[in-house]
């Protein structure tokens, strides 16, 4: 049975889950948690992490490491959340081409895969920014969430939208808590959007980078040090790599000894057939 | 074409560079202070950039020309080879170049002077000190020399300074049919 592709949302506040929630139809996982999460059954969460980027890091961290698993697939990884800006109108949405911290000058670059979208560099601040001085998006997790993620995914399956609720016309102090579900609503087409095309671009990734299976039969039929482990990945990838994973499945089969005599058996059955 | 074009900072007021971004006005254009910041991170996947590489327009600073390995050269004479440019817009499966590099991004070094000046330097140094066989630089190690000869403008700028370089030749190595420029050149 194919497993639900997982895609996570990242948000900051419970008033930018509000919509999102309705609109995936996503339900709270009731089991205690440092942070509230959501999850439908398509494999769609939504962790709320709090306000700014340590936040956003630590609720990125924890989602990412309770979501790994020995096969080695990954999630798709979306931050969303509202912004200010210093040009565009009230409501546009935009995804992050450059992700600068404002604190410490440390830039990010997420990989520019999907078109169709206006594209943003943005800022994490540490306090609302009423000056707005760059032509840019200023937020307060960006930063924290895309340094967080990266010690679980490549940049192309980490992207960030932010929906623009401010700019030098329309005030941050203007900001009230219906405006806020209002702005995420009003982008939840284009979230879905986002979603979709992230979603393809995981599958395309576990399909190409998942441990097979097989892995996990021997390794649960045999005593393996950490060598004979990352020898028996290796192999198991390159069994699937050439598309001889049928091979591969008929050595599950016969019975093994040893790890020794395992990754010999599968060394030698690859090189005979490579030699024919 | 480009899912972005990123610019080092040194490079972004410069004729060539904005020759290039004038033809590509609704891609996104990204600052960057270095290109190995977009270019050498480590969160990276090469698979999947292939399908939406970018263009780095940035600097090359030093090391413009390399002498060829023992072996690789020419008979002929002494040989080289510079690289303008730093991956391939093919995809061949055969090629070292898929995955040598951990961004599937285009480097275009858009500082040409600087190697022009290199190798004329280097033609130099060698005419003092072989009498014989002409100095061959060849072009095409990191990337196509002309797969994207309507972007970079490569031969429009070399092959000129070469005729200039009678000790010298450009040997240029490609899979594309992108030779326009060259059959406009007068002989």
């Amino acid at each position: 049975m194919t497993q639900a592709c997982k895609l996570n949302l990242v948000v900051a506040h419970a008033l930018e889950a509000k919509p999102l929630i309705e609109f995936f139809t996503l339900t709270q996982q009731l089991t205690a948690q440092p942070f509230p999460i959501y999850r439908n059954q398509r494999g769609l969460h939504l962790i709320v992490a709090g306000m700014g980027r340590q936040a956003a890091a630590t609720a990125t961290a924890y989602l990412g490491q309770s979501q790994a698993d020995i096969s080695g697939t990954v999630a798709g990884w979306l931050n969303v959340g509202i912004a200010g800006h210093q040009q565009l109108d009230i409501g546009e949405g935009v995804l992050a081409h450059k992700i600068i911290e404002k604190e410490t000058a440390e830039c990010f670059y997420p990989t520019q895969l999907f078109s169709g979208f206006t594209s943003s560099e943005v800022i994490t601040v540490d306090e609302p920014e009423l000056e707005y001085p760059e032509n840019a998006a200023y937020e307060m997790e960006a930063s924290g969430f895309y340094a967080s993620v990266l010690r679980f995914v490549s940049a192309e399956l980490a992207q960030v939208y932010k929906i623009i609720s401010d700019n030098p016309l329309n005030p941050v102090k203007n900001i009230d808590a219906s405006f806020v579900c209002e702005s995420i609503n009003g982008q939840c087409e284009q979230i879905q959007q986002l979603l979709s095309g992230l979603e393809d671009v995981v599958k395309q990734y576990n399909a190409a980078y998942q441990l097979p299976r097989e892995y996990e039969q021997f390794a649960s039929q045999l005593k393996l040090s950490a060598s004979y482990r990352t020898q028996l990945k290796r192999l198991c990838q390159r069994y699937h790599a050439l598309g001889r994973s049928a091979e591969l499945r008929g050595l599950t089969k016969k019975t093994f000894t040893s790890a020794r005599q395992l990754i010999a058996q599968l060394k030698l059955t690859l090189q005979r057939s490579e030699s024919h | 074409m480009f899912s972005a074009i990123y610019i080092e900072e040194e490079v972004a007021n410069t004729e060539r560079v904005e020759a290039i971004l004038a033809n590509y006005p609704g891609v996104p254009q990204i600052r960057c202070e270095r290109y190995g910041e977009v270019f050498n991170r480590k969160a990276q996947n090469f698979r999947l950039q292939k399908q939406a590489p970018a263009l780095i327009l940035a600097k090359k600073y030093g090391k413009f020309v390399l002498p060829a390995p023992a072996g690789y050269g020419f008979e002929a004479g002494e040989s080289f080879y510079f690289s303008h440019m730093l991956n391939c817009v093919y995809d061949c499966r055969y090629c070292f170049l898929q995955g040598m590099y951990r961004s599937a991004n285009y480097v275009l070094f858009t500082n040409y002077e600087d190697f022009a000046a290199a190798i004329a330097s280097t033609a130099q140094q060698v005419s003092s000190t072989h009498s014989t066989g002409s100095k061959v630089f060849y072009s095409g190690y990191d990337c196509d020399s002309l797969a994207l000869e309507p972007v970079s403008n490569f031969c429009r700028f070399f092959v000129p300074e070469f005729s200039r370089q009678p000790q010298a030749t450009l040997e240029i190595r490609t899979k594309s049919t992108q030779i326009r420029h060259l059959l406009e050149m007068r002989v």
